[in-house]
């Protein structure tokens, strides 16, 4: 091996993880292409977050094409643009469509196969290529695939960050077997309870989806008119990723992928007779245990014991001063490989989609701002439409609410109040409008409200002449308001890095007067 | 590796598989009971979510954008929560985008239904619409509804995929529901100029 392996695996990984995020806004690029509206959305969006993404998206898509469509000059291409849309869907780590052929994590489609007890063929056809390339190469899905692999030299930066600030992390190792535990505990719970929990725990699963939702939130608080940057699209996943990072750090470096993936368990485990190993050239090998020190699987290249936990990572081969160590084929492997690469060159492509849907994306469009809450209360079934839905602060917003007897459709006829309040940090809450009569008109009960700024609201419903429990409370957001759990959390980070630097800087200069003093 | 006494491997099982099971056992119910409005051709409730890996590639698909992941967020403004078992599963709102059957794009499948990589929504074609299709079932409320209260209306009419079958017309633009021939598109709770909607898709027929 003369040149180092590293720099190929970062830049797979990176070109994985620059599809993940992109995938999602080429799909909704596709979604305005279809309406006809890309080009207002260019020009209503200028140039926030949502448009520069939308723009870049848009030259990718265009690159290459002519400014024709239909043989008209200068006008955006469409019907060209809309075939390449259709070439990227999904999310590459866990389930994707690149150019026509579908690809399914193998985690995912063994438990949604055991989860109903029956394998479908569209299932199996995604499965296949994944499942080709693990029993040929082993884990490379972990080693070069997988995103969460770009966190690895982070953690480490980290680790010798800690190291530097004289706070040790410690250097737990887990048991391995682990990960075959949970693995097989998930197995056995889809079969029986029918339900997949996997996907709550498993990397690609969780960031896949946090890049859709990023996407979506993005582009729909752009279509609303908010262009800032949408801090509340991530979800409980992330937390959790956060969480197995902070201890990776601090306890147990790598415990994730080599102790607790149930993806690299499977893998792991349907790799046994793989064909792609490291292999040591035992005259070469000068047992300096660089190797072994180096693998982040904590296995031990320089004794060959590295097995079917490997995920051909390269780091070893990169490590060994002598180039003792080498990734070696085998010639069955090397003619399966040709196999498998003619498979994934003959793909039936995604067939052409043209059309327009029913909705223009038009902010003029009366309904689109949609709010409309339930609730019971007593025989009663509550339901409240606000419009404007998402209101901003300063405007108007009209409040419908329509109380119904459902068992004798009937509607309640009795009088109504409302009352406003803005709900201010940690329970506290201003009254902003007094308990008051609406219109009635034709069954319902019309109010306005006016909201002074931008806060989180509740309007309170009050029915005086029903017994009991006779109010109810609706969530109403102005705005964006910013949320103490995230200014806390700023404020926290921020005070968490003054402390490191604080730290890092005491120690340099109690390091550079020791070394003062010895001269 | 480090060597691993039967006891130990034993004991990690165990707790393993107590905690999964644990869990499983509150997941369930919880995942069970929510009403909501699938895609076109999705399984029975619990089936459906034991088959969907929650990937999004249906939403993907999608060309009305008429399809959601589940989340809390997006469920609030409808006052749906969704339980454990229910986030991320794709889900639709129509009063904020409806499906629209896939009746203004080419190819013979319905979108989402060919882009689901599980099978948990069945592959239909577009001409099985009418008797594979049931998302839900549209429910009219006449104190609400403007054609039964002396205005003529209609838009619900207009917005129907199946107007004469599904939705009929009776006079003065009053709309009547045919649950049988009903998908639960919701481009009828869709177009609704009524606030709150007088026809609504509910899914639980």
């Amino acid at each position: 091996m003369k040149s180092p392996i590293w720099p190929r695996r970062r830049l797979v990984q990176s070109v994985v993880l620059a599809s993940m995020i992109l995938f999602p806004f080429i799909s909704r690029y596709g979604h305005y292409m279809w309406a006809r509206q890309t080009e207002k959305m260019l020009e209503l969006w200028g140039t926030s977050t949502a448009g520069l993404i939308l723009r870049g998206t848009d030259a990718l898509m265009r690159a290459g094409l002519p400014m024709e469509e239909s043989g008209v000059k200068g006008r955006r291409p469409r019907k060209a643009v809309l075939v390449r849309v259709s070439d990227y869907v999904g999310s590459v780590p866990w389930s994707s469509r690149l150019f026509g052929c579908s690809l399914t994590d193998l985690l995912a489609a063994a438990e949604s196969t055991l989860a109903t007890r029956s394998l479908l063929s569209v299932l199996a056809a995604g499965a296949i290529l994944p499942l080709l390339a693990t029993l040929l190469l082993g884990r490379v899905y972990c080693g070069w695939i997988c995103p969460v692999g770009l966190l690895m030299p982070l953690i480490r930066r980290l680790r010798s960050l800690l190291a530097f600030l004289e706070l040790p992390p410690l250097d737990v190792r887990l048991w391995k077997g682990n990960k075959y535990a949970l693995l097989g505990a998930a197995a056995v719970i889809a079969l029986i309870g029918g339900l997949p929990l996997l996907h709550y725990i498993y990397p690609p699963a969780i960031l896949s989806r946090e890049a859709h939702s990023f996407a979506t939130v993005l582009f729909d608080r752009a279509e609303a008119g908010r262009f800032g940057f949408p801090w509340g699209f991530f979800s409980g996943g992330m937390i959790f990723l956060g969480l197995v990072a902070l201890v990776e750090v601090a306890v147990a470096p790598g415990f994730r992928c080599s102790a607790m993936c149930p993806g690299g368990a499977l893998y792991s485990a349907l790799s046994r007779w793989k064909l792609l190993r490291v292999k040591r050239v035992r005259s070469a090998c000068i047992d300096c245990v660089l190797c072994d020190k180096a693998c982040p699987m904590q296995l031990q290249p320089m004794t060959d014991k590295t097995g079917a936990e490997c995920d051909a990572c390269g780091v070893c081969v990169d490590a060994c001063p002598t180039k003792a160590l080498s990734f070696r084929f085998s010639r069955t492997g090397a003619a399966l490989m040709a196999l498998l690469c003619l498979g994934l060159a003959a793909p039936a492509r995604a067939h052409h989609i043209i059309g327009i849907p029913h909705y223009a994306y038009d902010k003029s469009y009366p309904q689109a701002p949609v709010l409309r809450l339930r609730d019971k209360i007593g025989p009663y079934q509550v339901t409240l439409t606000a419009y404007p839905g998402s209101p901003k602060p300063g405007e108007k917003s009209e409040i419908h609410v329509y109380v119904t007897d459902p068992a004798l459709n009937a509607p309640y006829e009795k009088p109504v109040l409302l009352e406003a309040y803005r709900l201010k940090v940690f329970g506290f809450q201003e009254k902003i409008a007094d308990a008051g009569e609406g219109l009635v008109d034709m069954g319902l009960h019309k109010f306005q409200v006016f909201y002074p700024a931008v806060a989180n609201y509740e309007v309170v419903l009050v029915l005086p002449e029903l017994d009991g429990r006779s109010t109810l409370r609706f969530p109403i957001v102005v705005g964006e308001p910013s949320s103490p759990w995230r200014d806390l959390a700023l404020f926290g980070g921020s005070f968490l890095a003054l402390l490191v630097v604080v730290r890092a800087v005491k120690i340099k200069r109690a390091r550079a007067a020791l070394k003062e003093k010895a001269a | 590796m480090k060597e691993v006494s039967r006891r130990e491997f034993l004991k990690n099982a165990a707790a393993t598989g107590a905690a999964l099971a644990a869990s499983a056992a509150l997941l369930r119910p919880a995942a069970a009971e929510t009403g909501v409005i699938r895609p076109p051709g999705a399984l029975e409730k619990d089936e459906f979510l034991s088959r969907c890996i929650r990937c999004g590639r249906c939403g993907d698909a999608c060309p009305s954008q008429a399809i959601m992941m589940f989340t809390e967020a997006n469920g609030e403004k409808f006052s749906l929560k969704p339980g454990p078992g229910d986030d991320g599963t794709p889900i639709i709102f129509p009063r904020q985008k409806a499906c629209n059957l896939c009746q203004k794009v080419d190819g013979e499948y319905l979108r989402c239904t060919e882009a689901c990589p599980t099978g948990a929504l069945t592959k239909l074609l577009k001409s099985e619409v009418t008797t594979k299709v049931k998302m839900g079932v549209a429910r009219l409320d006449k104190n609400l509804c403007y054609s039964y209260n002396d205005r003529c209306c209609g838009v619900c009419l207009r917005a129907c995929p199946f107007p004469g079958k599904a939705l009929k017309s009776a006079m003065h633009e009053m709309p009547v529901v045919d649950p049988a021939l009903c998908v639960g598109c919701g481009l009828c709770e869709r177009s609704c100029i009524r606030y709150p909607q007088a026809i609504v898709v509910v899914a639980d027929v």
